[in-house]
C-alpha cells in the first residue's frame, strides 16, 4: 500500500532506501533474482557501492543503497 | 589589530584563505591548523582573538572544537565557515557555542565584515543569506518544513526514545539491523546532531516525539 524513499546525503555517502509494506520476498543467493535486480546490482557495482535487501514474505522489502561520492569541496 | 586561527583540512582553501587576509593591515593571521587537535595546540600558543574554522574536518571537526575552546577560553570568538546551508549543521555548531556563521563562497569583504562585527563589537555575524534559514525554523518550530524525518524515521525515532537497542527496533519492525542503523545515521544527520542524547533533545525540543 505504501513507498516510502529517503534520499540522504551524508560526507562521503548518498544514501537510498527504497521500502514497501508489500508482499515481500525470500532474498535469494543471487542467481534466481530477476532481471530488474541483477540490473540494479549491476549498476551499484559500478558506482563502487553497495546494496542491502531486507525481506521476508508478507511483510514488505527495504532496499538499502550506498553510494560514494565526493565532498562538494573537493570537486572544486 | 585581529589576531586570527584558520583552521581546515583542505590545504587549497586554507592557503586561498590565508593569502586572501594576509595583507590586510587590521588582521594578523597567527596560525593555520589542519583539525580540531592541531587547532587546539595553536590556540594555546598563541592566543588568537578570533577562531575560524571549517565544521566538517577529521580526527576532530569544528562542532568539538567549539565546545572545547567555549569551556577552555570562552573570550576567543569563533566564525564557522563551511560549505553547507544544511541548518541543522548551522543550529549545532551554533548550540556548541560559536558566534558566527558564514559560507565559504562569501567573498573578501564578507569576511573582514564578521571578523570585525565578532572581535570589534562583540556581536554575533550570521550571513544573510543563512540568518534567512535560521530565523525561519525558529518561527516555525513545528511546521513541516522544520520536520525532515519521514514516517519511518518517526517511527524509529519513536523506539529509540524507548530506549530500544537497534537488534531490538529491527525485530520490531521486521527489518535487519543494518538497515535500521542506516536509519539511524541518517536522522542524525538530518537533526544536526552527533548522538543519541543529542537526538533526544533536539526531537523533545522539536516537537517531533512527545
Amino acid at each position: 500500500n505504501h513507498l516510502q524513499i529517503h534520499l540522504t546525503r551524508h560526507r562521503n555517502i548518498l544514501n537510498l532506501i527504497v521500502e514497501d509494506d508489500g508482499q515481500g520476498m525470500e532474498v535469494g543467493d543471487g542467481r534466481k533474482n530477476g532481471l530488474g535486480l541483477q540490473n540494479i546490482q549491476e549498476r551499484i557495482k559500478n558506482l563502487k557501492g553497495e546494496l542491502h535487501i531486507d525481506a521476508q514474505p508478507g511483510r514488505g522489502t527495504s532496499i538499502s543503497i550506498d553510494i560514494p561520492v565526493l565532498k562538494a569541496k573537493n570537486l572544486v | 589589530m585581529i589576531k586570527v586561527i584558520l583552521v581546515d583540512d583542505h590545504q587549497l582553501f586554507l592557503q586561498g584563505l590565508q593569502s586572501l587576509l594576509k595583507f590586510v593591515p587590521h588582521i594578523n593571521i597567527l596560525a593555520t591548523a589542519r583539525n580540531g587537535h592541531e587547532a587546539l595546540v595553536q590556540i594555546e600558543r598563541e592566543a588568537p582573538h578570533v577562531l575560524l574554522t571549517d565544521i566538517e574536518m577529521p580526527e576532530m571537526d569544528g562542532i568539538e572544537l567549539t565546545t572545547e575552546v567555549k569551556k577552555k577560553y570562552p573570550d576567543i570568538k569563533i566564525l564557522a565557515l563551511t560549505m553547507y546551508r544544511e541548518s541543522g549543521m548551522i543550529q549545532a555548531i551554533l548550540r556548541a557555542g560559536a558566534d558566527g556563521y558564514i559560507l565559504k563562497n562569501a567573498n573578501k569583504e564578507e569576511v573582514l565584515k564578521a571578523l570585525q562585527v565578532l572581535h570589534e563589537q562583540g556581536n554575533s555575524y550570521y550571513s544573510p543569506e543563512l540568518a534567512q534559514n535560521l530565523l525561519h525554523s525558529l518561527a516555525n518550530p513545528k511546521s513541516k518544513h522544520s520536520n525532515p524525518l519521514s514516517k519511518r524515521e518517526i517511527e524509529i525515532l519513536q523506539f529509540i526514545a524507548q530506549e530500544l537497542t537497534t537488534a531490538e527496533i529491527a525485530e520490531k519492525i521486521h527489518l535487519s539491523p543494518l538497515t535500521v542503523e542506516k536509519h539511524r545515521k541518517n536522522i542524525l544527520l538530518k537533526a544536526g546532531v552527533r548522538n543519541t542524547a543529542g537526538l533526544i533533545r533536539q526531537a523533545m525540543k522539536k516537537g517531533w516525539i512527545e
